[in-house]
């Protein structure tokens, strides 16, 4: 899974990691460990990610077709 | 570091040690003293335990101390984390219960079964902590 959470981090003001890891309810790692592409997040943590930045989970995520 | 990645490296190292000292101890008993049934290793083996409770007591206090505001945050990764190396654990713990079984089974002295027993939980343990460091590392 890719992901463009750390350009919308800095769109957003330069939101830090643990400012992130914050707002969703996840350890600084955990944002992290996202962002490098070592953990897939949860449906419900992917939907709170997109929230934070006010997009949809597709536009946060990307999943490599076939 | 998360806080529940410091304390799994924490617990690994802890285990490693104190039940390695308790095995390296009873195997030169072994070799120093023919017969099994007179090596004491039932005060050793509890005088282990309790050590290994004191020290990781004492060492996630300090890990807490030194980082007040992540101490004992856990969240789904870490969950996530904890449940597979569990997981892969239970394996080994089951083969030490089933070598534990066998050797009952054969009336072998019960100094032997009660070390088997030990044995198996420790290196589950270590497998456990072992799988999550490398998770935690490498990413799941």
């Amino acid at each position: 899974m890719t992901n463009e959470i750390r350009r919308l981090r800095s769109e957003a003001g330069d939101m830090t990691q643990a400012d992130l890891a914050d707002r969703i309810g996840v350890t600084r790692q955990t944002v992290i460990a996202i962002e490098q592409g070592r953990y897939s997040p949860s449906l419900e943590v992917a939907f709170k990610i997109a929230r934070v930045f006010g997009r949809s989970v597709d536009a946060v995520f990307g999943y490599p077709s076939d | 570091m998360s806080f529940q990645e410091k304390s799994t490296w924490v617990m690994l190292l802890l285990v490693t040690l104190v039940y390695g000292t308790y095995f390296v101890v009873v195997i030169g008993d072994v070799a120093a003293i023919p017969e099994v049934r007179d090596i004491a290793y039932r005060g050793m083996m509890l005088a282990t335990v309790v050590a290994l409770i004191g020290l990781a007591a004492g060492t996630h206090i300090l890990l807490a101390i030194a980082s007040p505001g992540e101490a004992d945050k856990t969240d789904e990764r870490d969950r996530e984390i904890n449940r597979f190396g569990e997981y892969i654990g239970g394996f080994v713990l089951a083969v030490g219960v089933v070598v534990g079984l066998g050797l009952t089974m054969l009336d072998i002295d019960h100094f032997w079964i009660a070390n088997a027993l030990l044995a198996g939980l420790v290196l589950s343990e270590v497998v456990a902590g072992f799988t999550k460091v490398v998770l935690y590392r490498r990413g799941l």
